[in-house]
């Protein structure tokens, strides 16, 4: 499988998540909505899973690569802030952020091929993109909760229950960016001799990590206000935009050792 | 920047606000939480006093090695050669690579085409045909160890086992426009035969890039100075160590490619790094711990 059929892949499966998107919005039932983006997953899944035996390595090397992760973890992050908040809306945003994502995948695509660098052949490779993957989404997830808040605070009833749920998320969120930090730098040691070396990539996912650790920290004071938290999410999210690919744009990034796309 | 005042500075209030946080919650009466808490908070302290004392104390040196030879000392950073308590002999050094691949360049710039998004082809058998930049190509042979003898008017490549050959590619290249395909030998060259270039016409060409490198290894005998003596293969992500230093592939002789004689090697001593793996486990311990337990629930 290679990266001409994703596209069929992906109409299938954006079909099958937007399906299950609208139904959250009717439906009394939660199993319909769950069913459906579970049955997109699976299509999407199998089309990851085609690729990275035909490239006979991970597709975790190039950006669209991680764009593919990202777009496959956003409706799972989606689907469980359903199942466990009871958010309708939620699947609808994740579906449109997720649908993005793949439309940058199709229009744009990296050049991908089967070379995977001696420095990527390691166990730590997977877990250690996959995680922090998994836990863009989750924070992409609280971000659109934040933006959906901040626009319409006035008409919002239950605002604990957000401010609970938004709290959940980034609790999530900021253990798998602390796990995938970690892992990564176990692995560094390892592979570059050191566990932290001052790279671009490291220290922006350091100042990601701390703007999250602000809006933690913020919200345990018992005077904070719910506005300010959500705009530390949004600016936390643009730290983590940066670190993710906005760095390959900034010049430091020429002497980067994360940057493996060709 | 590391090593600037502020910076160290940052640090130590950082340490210090970690610290007295540690304590203060420390007298307050203990919940089930509280494990987290300290997970985290400690595990941070622990991993940034080793770390910050080990950026101190830690050694990094580089040594470059030829095979057959023994070396025992290594370079540091600024230059300054230094002696170690421990040798390293090069046994033998070997470099594989991934198959060869095709590129169409434009003769003028020798830019890869299409230019906005440039195409390439990985090698995967003779009599394999694919499309590159609006040209068809087939492979009609390959050499993977081949000699290029040529001059001005003549150019012949042949199969030799030898060091210094180079791979080939033949293809046969058609495209719209041209009367009939071309078809020739395409070569990405080594330290010893320069490249050879396929024209197409005036505008293209088809060229092979270097071949991306899918592992090298450095078979070695290392010596103590109490006399011991150890064999192991040290690659890129599988370092050994000997004593306290880590052994790192680090390099090679880049000029003669899968030729190189030489293997580069990086040697790190960090006295601190079981501190900082103390740290740097409490924290995905306290990781963990905040994925499952989540936040604390707000009486409301």
């Amino acid at each position: 499988m290679t990266w001409d059929s994703f596209i069929y892949f992906a109409i299938i499966s954006v079909l099958l998540w937007g399906s299950g998107a609208a139904l959250a919005y009717v439906s009394k039932h939660k199993r319909w909505p769950a069913l459906l983006t579970v049955a997109g997953l699976i299509v999407f899944s199998i089309f990851i899973a085609g690729l990275w035996i035909s490239l006979e390595r991970p597709p975790l090397r190039t950006m669209g690569e991680t764009r593919l992760w990202y777009s496959f973890f956003l409706p799972v992050a989606g689907l469980l802030t359903y199942l466990r908040w009871n958010y309708k809306w939620i699947l609808s945003f994740t579906t449109i952020l997720s649908t993005v994502f793949i439309i940058v995948n199709i229009v744009k695509p990296d050049i991908h091929n089967k070379a995977l660098m001696p420095a990527l052949q390691s166990p730590w490779f997977a877990p250690h993109v996959i995680i922090y993957m998994f836990s863009y989404a989750i924070l992409g997830a609280a971000t659109l909760v934040a933006i959906y808040y901040l626009v319409r605070e006035k008409k919002i009833n239950n605002k604990a229950k957000l401010m609970e749920m938004t709290d959940s998320l980034v609790y999530a969120g900021i253990a798998c960016i602390t796990l995938g930090m970690l892992m990564g730098a176990i692995w560094a040691k390892v592979a570059w001799g050191h566990y932290w070396s001052w790279d671009p990539k490291e220290t922006w996912a350091a100042a990601t990590w701390i703007g999250y650790l602000l809006y933690i920290h913020y919200r345990l004071k018992k005077s904070s206000s719910d506005k300010t938290s959500m705009i530390l999410l949004i600016i936390a999210f643009i730290l983590l935009q940066i670190c993710w690919y906005g760095v390959n744009y900034l010049p430091s990034a020429q002497q980067s050792i994360h940057t493996y796309s060709s | 920047m590391t090593t600037s005042w502020p910076f160290v500075l940052l640090c130590f209030y950082n340490l210090t606000i970690l610290g007295l946080t540690i304590l203060k919650r420390s007298t307050r009466k203990q919940t089930w939480r509280d494990i987290g808490f300290y997970l985290n908070h400690l595990g941070l302290f622990i991993a940034l006093l080793g770390g910050i004392l080990g950026s101190a104390d830690m050694e990094r040196l580089t040594m470059t090695i030829q095979k057959g030879q023994v070396e025992w000392r290594g370079s540091l950073q600024t230059g300054e050669i230094k002696e170690l308590p421990l040798a390293i002999q090069l046994d033998t050094f070997m470099i594989e690579e991934y198959e060869p691949k095709l590129v169409i360049i434009e003769n003028e710039t020798g830019k890869m085409l299409p230019a906005s998004r440039p195409e390439s082809y990985m090698f995967e058998g003779v009599g394999k045909t694919t499309q590159l930049a609006g040209v068809a190509l087939t492979i009609t042979d390959y050499l993977p160890h081949a000699a290029i003898f040529r001059d001005s008017t003549f150019m012949n490549v042949v199969p030799m086992m030898m060091e210094g050959a180079t791979t080939a590619l033949k293809v046969k290249a058609s495209k719209p426009g041209l009367a009939q395909p071309v078809e020739g030998w395409v070569s990405n060259g080594s330290y010893l035969f320069p490249p050879i270039f396929l024209q197409i016409d005036d505008e293209t060409s088809v060229a092979m890039p270097m071949q991306e490198i899918k592992k090298y290894s450095s078979h070695v005998t290392t010596f103590t100075e109490n006399g011991k003596t150890k064999e192991a293969v040290i690659e890129v992500n599988k370092p050994i160590q000997v004593e306290d230093w880590m052994i790192y592939q680090y390099s090679y002789d880049d000029t003669k490619g899968k030729y190189s004689d030489t293997s580069v090697f990086e040697l790190v001593r960090d006295p601190w790094l079981k501190v900082v793996y103390t740290g740097i486990f409490m924290l995905l311990a306290g990781a963990l711990f905040l994925f499952i337990a989540g936040p604390k629930k707000k009486a409301s």
